[in-house]
């Protein structure tokens, strides 16, 4: 305290010296402290297009196709162009257009066979996606679709039936539309078969060929699974390639039985009896099958495709429909399909063989599995489980046979569409709880990688659907599956995890026995200084002010006189 | 003569019976039982599975006999040579002799890459992690940190095509990994019979797990097809090592359904061969004992200077009339004695006192009477900083100058101590190697959950070529079942040992000591802080009081009755 007056003569001095000193306290915590503090320990994140990928809600999907139809005269091709254009007018994914053209009879009066069909066909440069609705002259139905990307039609067909095979055998529009919404709300909407049995999309599948042997004592199976695989299943898989990798694996498994025991069931067969397997049960006979078959060292999706043959004594084994129906096949072969899983195959072997074996008291027998039924089978499954279903019957409209196991080309389209409105809208989703994940938690590190991939995802899905409106499938489909995979890597990125479980009261045990004690005084502080600045300032227009002031330098003098009473 | 007929019989089994036209492999299965001078029982299955075909992608995409999920990993990371095992226990070198494959204690693997792979370290990476998953092992925590390319120690066992470069190979070992029934059943479910026919049915967790010694091992490589070497195959070999101790029965008799608590039940029916070796060699010399039922054959096997005895059961002839077992009665009260100790051996220890250095500390003893060149590769943790000047080799009170040495110093959290020496071992006498290191004070997060229970140091490996086939079991480089280690005569016999795994305990420290400072440390500044803020930036006044607390109380009561009659009013 002042020992002499003379030191206490400046107090305005000294007020002065001591708001600087709590103004410095203030500025270096506040103005240097804080920002280093916020800088050294924020959650590194680098910005995202968060409207950008908000705006891919109102994204429409639309795929353009083009349809031409080519007719002999001219008002029959217009009133047809006009009446598939009105039924495809309100669809929800597809964006049709319609071209008429008018050809000359004689074009193809003389084309009597398919294959010459497919010839005059190929003089319209189709590209992927595109259709042609072609009339002929001497077809046997009233509609026949072709294996490349024709539907041939004869003068008597009518519009109706050629809208409703373009609408339910090859654009599919109901099924796009529910492909995309049931992803989208999957509450609302539930899966038709195809969806439900179809593989969710991937960029890479591994198809895995085993072939069971339960008792390889009894039975010994002579096939080479390589050459069956290479003749059969290659060449389809080949034919898809542009949708997805595919690899071929085939293993052996031995002494594997059914975890089940088929019922005996006589009958009038040389064996007198056969085994039933009923419908209800087969579902139990996948898992232990999954769990030797070592599926789980694939790094991508794996199509199981098993064949179970059966030995001997337990043959032949025949699938019961749950109505207590045998399944009618004249082959030793039956089949069932799981969804998303694979197929199986149940090989008898041939009962001449067994019959030998009980009259000549063979320990063993030989079998060679009937490759082309059962591979024919599992091009079959292949075909459902990828995404390409059977065709429902339609009056009056026929099918080319397929030639070799390639899909026709109109259904590579069909699975080409499916495929990219799959990817497209699960990119879209996948970007969507994305960001809305990184919102709400704030404490998830957003690194550069992936934030790079958020945003090529989001051009990628833009540029896909643009391209897709515009008409160029093979484009808008390839960017698609590009955007899908960059959206999948982005969101299961283990850097999001990295700071996940850093749990906030830590962070207050920390900082709270820092912060408050230093904190409170240099706040509290901040208030003197705005009254010695402001306060003083306009002390010249006031005259109150002024007088508090005089007011409170009287008091201080006072107040010292009277120390220096107590002290004296 | 004998043997030659057998010869011929097992030929005919394994090229006379091919399973199936189509297909390209074989698979054998056989189990050892080698009664031990110290009193054990020495069992050990092999499981071998021969394909001829060539390694690449290709070839594992369609597999037979050979499990397609390790087929996978191994075709999809381009391995060449693939060696894990997973043992629990400590092979005792000095009382029972060399074991057909040398395991260090925990998980131990090792592979040679393929020369097109482009980074060994990511491939390594991840084969070790997918391995991980096939085996329910902890072998995902290999990485480059305890991840050695020794130079000498490891070399290719199957065909190369050109001179071996050990950066294409990677060791490394897991010393607290712990082996249990969670890792035999993968095992088993690789092979083709998984355990439902054959000798793997003997593979049973409750008497496995309870030996003195078991491990696991799976070794995978590639062997010449023909004589010519022109063509290759592929060679897989699971392995299971057991000792059990009979001296701790009441009697010293065993059989394979004490041992396994299960007979024989049969063969598997894809294998070629299917057979039960017995060695006799001790029986009458060091133990009298019967064995019950007799075997199809005997087999006198001369190798490396010492007479070997064999009984050869094969399984198909015994399996006929259903469950068979073979078992020894003694006739002799119980014994167990060391007749002849092994060539080589070695132990391993720390020595020091505190938690600031120590040093550590290998005994090599050679008991031959010629010198024996031996190579020594020390694994040492990053953890464990070791000082190179202070390495001494002492023998009889002499230092030995090492003929060869290899060090590699470790790097903090990224690559352990590298130190590989070849030395000449004089005759009959103890080698002691020493090393001084440092325990190092780690970050607070590398410590495991139990962080006072110590960590573990790998063994060393210690490769030796013997002159002498003295208690040597392993298979010539060349063959593939036990059947080719029968007369197997070969100018060296190479033995891998396998030393103690270390338990060291680092300085440890107060896990709630960070938060505690944290707390003190602020209170301090708080309590610095508070007084100089006020110091510097307020001034104490003296404030004239113009009433006492009387006066004040009064007048706030006159106050408040004021307030109260107004709102009445």
């Amino acid at each position: 305290m002042c020992s002499t007056r003379d030191n206490c003569q400046l107090p305005v001095y000294n007020e002065k010296y001591r708001l600087y000193a709590s103004l410095s306290f203030a500025v270096l915590l506040l103005g240097v402290g804080v920002p280093l503090w916020w800088y050294t320990t924020a959650v590194p994140r680098v910005p995202l297009p968060y409207s950008g990928i908000a705006r891919l809600s109102d994204l429409d999907m639309r795929i353009s196709t083009r349809i031409i139809v080519a007719t002999f005269a001219r008002e029959n091709g217009e009133l047809l162009a006009d009446e598939v254009r009105a039924f495809f007018a309100d669809a929800e994914v597809l964006k049709v257009d319609v071209d008429h053209q008018v050809i000359s009879s004689n074009l193809v009066s003389r084309a009597y066979t398919t294959h010459d069909l497919e010839k005059v066909a190929a003089t319209f440069d189709l590209k992927v996606g595109e259709l042609l609705l072609l009339e002929a002259a001497n077809l046997k139905e009233d509609i026949l679709v072709g294996s490349r990307r024709t539907i041939y039609f004869s003068k008597t067909s009518g519009g109706a039936e050629l809208v409703q095979i373009l609408s339910q055998w090859i654009l599919r529009d109901k099924s796009l539309a529910l492909t995309k919404n049931a992803l989208a709300e999957p509450t609302l909407y539930s899966l038709d078969e195809e969806n439900r049995r179809r593989f969710p999309a991937s960029a890479a599948y591994d198809v895995l060929l085993t072939l069971v042997n339960p008792d390889p004592e009894s039975l010994k199976i002579d096939w080479n699974l390589p050459r069956v695989i290479d003749e059969y299943i290659e060449p389809f898989l080949e034919g898809l390639s542009l949708i997805a990798n595919f690899s071929i694996k085939s293993q052996w498994l031995y002494l594997l039985p059914l975890d089940v025991t088929p019922k005996q069931v006589p009958d009038s067969s040389p064996l007198g009896r056969h085994y039933a397997l009923p419908e209800n049960v087969l579902p139990q006979l996948v898992t232990p099958l999954e769990k030797k078959l070592a599926s789980q060292v694939s790094l991508h999706p794996c199509i199981n495709l098993v064949v179970y043959t059966v030995p001997c004594d337990k043959a032949p084994l025949h699938i019961y429909t749950r109505t207590g129906h045998r399944s009618k096949s004249a082959s030793n072969v039956e089949a069932f399909l799981s969804p998303r899983w694979g197929g199986v195959v149940i090989s008898n072997p041939p009962l001449e063989v067994c019959e030998e074996a009980i009259t000549k008291n063979k320990e063993t027998v030989v079998v060679m599995p009937e490759g082309g039924t059962i591979m024919g089978v599992f091009l079959a499954q292949l075909r459902l489980l990828l995404g390409i279903p059977d065709a429902n019957p339609i009056k009056g409209a026929a099918l080319v046979q397929l030639e070799n196991s390639k899909p026709r080309d109109w259904e590579f389209d069909a699975l080409l569409r499916i495929r990219t409105i799959e990817q497209l809208t699960s990119a879209k989703l996948t970007l969507q709880s994305l960001s809305q994940l990184l919102k709400e938690i704030s404490s998830i590190v957003i690194t550069e990688t992936v934030g790079n991939r958020i945003k090529s995802a989001l051009d990628l899905v833009e540029r896909s659907a643009e391209l897709l409106e515009r008409g160029h499938l093979v484009q808008g489909f390839l960017l698609s599956k590009e955007a899908f995979v960059t959206a999948e890597a982005a969101f299961t990125d283990p850097s999001l995890l990295a700071l996940l479980y850093f749990p906030e009261d830590q962070k207050y045990a920390v900082y709270v026995p820092l912060f408050l004690p230093i904190m409170i005084p240099v706040l509290l502080s901040l208030k003197n200084i705005y009254r010695y600045f402001f306060e003083k300032k306009v002390n010249g227009d006031m005259g109150k002010e002024e007088e508090t002031l005089v007011e409170d330098s009287e008091k201080i003098k006072k107040n010292e006189e009277n120390v220096k009473l107590k002290t004296g | 003569m004998r043997y030659l007929i057998y010869l011929v019989i097992s030929t005919l089994l394994v090229y006379g019976l091919p399973y199936s036209t189509a297909q390209d492999d074989f698979f054998d299965e056989e189990l050892l039982l080698k009664p031990l001078a110290s009193g054990h029982v020495y069992a050990y299955f092999q499981f071998t599975t021969l394909w001829e075909a060539p390694n690449n992608v290709q070839t594992f995409q369609h597999s037979h006999l050979f499990p397609r999920g390790l087929g996978e990993i191994i075709g999809r990371h381009k391995v060449d040579e693939l060696h894990i095992s997973l043992t629990e226990g400590l092979w005792n070198y000095e009382k029972w002799g060399y074991p057909v494959h040398d395991a260090g204690s925990g998980a131990e693997i090792f592979a040679w890459f393929n020369k097109n792979v482009s980074n060994v370290n990511n491939e390594w990476k991840s084969l070790t992690n997918a391995l991980a998953g096939l085996f329910c092992a902890s072998l995902n925590f290999v990485d480059s940190s305890n991840s050695m390319s020794p130079e000498f120690s490891f070399r290719p066992t199957g065909i190369v095509k050109e001179p071996p470069n050990s950066s294409y190979l990677r060791y490394s070992s897991l010393p607290r990994e712990i082996v249990c029934t969670e890792n035999l059943t993968p095992f088993k479910k690789l092979l083709p019979c998984d355990s439902k026919r054959g000798l793997a049915t003997l593979l049973n967790s409750a008497y496995i797990h309870n030996t003195n010694y078991h491990s696991l091992g799976i070794h995978f490589r590639s062997v010449c097809r023909n004589a010519g070497c022109t063509k290759s195959s592929l060679e897989l070999r699971q392995t299971v090592s057991l000792v059990y101790d009979t001296l701790t029965e009441a009697t010293q008799d065993w059989s394979i359904r004490k041992l396994f608590g299960i007979g024989i039940k049969g063969a598997c029916p894809l294998a070629s061969l299917s057979n039960v070796y017995i060695d006799m060699t001790s029986n009458e010399t060091v133990h009298v004992y019967q064995l019950t039922p007799s075997p199809n054959t005997k087999v006198t096997s001369f190798r490396g200077g010492q007479q070997q005895q064999l009984a050869v059961y094969d399984i198909r002839t015994y399996s006929n009339r259903g469950m068979f077992n073979i078992a020894a009665i003694y006739t002799t009260p119980k014994t167990s004695s060391v007749t002849y100790p092994s060539v080589l051996y070695a132990n391993r220890y720390i020595i020091g006192y505190g938690q600031e250095r120590g040093s550590l500390v290998t005994k090599l003893h050679n008991n031959h009477w010629q010198s024996l060149d031996v190579i020594l590769l020390e694994n040492i943790p990053w953890y464990l900083p070791v000082y190179l000047h202070t390495v001494k080799v002492i023998c009889n009170g002499q230092q030995i100058k090492p003929l060869i040495q290899r060090y590699m110093p470790g790097r903090e959290r990224t690559r352990p101590y590298y130190l590989e020496l070849v030395l000449r071992l004089p005759p009959h006498s103890v080698t002691k190697f020493s090393i001084e290191l440092d325990y190092l004070f780690l970050k607070w997060q590398e410590y495991p959950p139990d962080a006072n229970h110590g960590f573990y140091m790998g063994p060393a490996v210690i490769t030796a070529l013997l002159p002498i086939a003295r208690n040597y079991t392993a298979l010539p480089l060349d063959g593939s079942t036990i059947t080719s280690s029968f007369n197997a005569s070969r100018n060296g016999y190479l033995v891998q040992l396998r030393t103690e795994s270390l338990l060291i305990s680092l300085p440890t420290p107060d896990f709630s000591m960070p938060y505690n400072v944290v707390c003190l440390a602020c209170t301090a500044v708080a309590l610095a802080f508070g007084p100089l803020h006020n110091i510097t930036t307020k001034r104490l006044v003296l404030k004239n009081v113009t009433r006492n607390w009387k006066k004040k109380l009064l007048s706030f009561v006159k106050r408040l009755t004021k307030d109260t009659k107004d709102k009445t009013d």
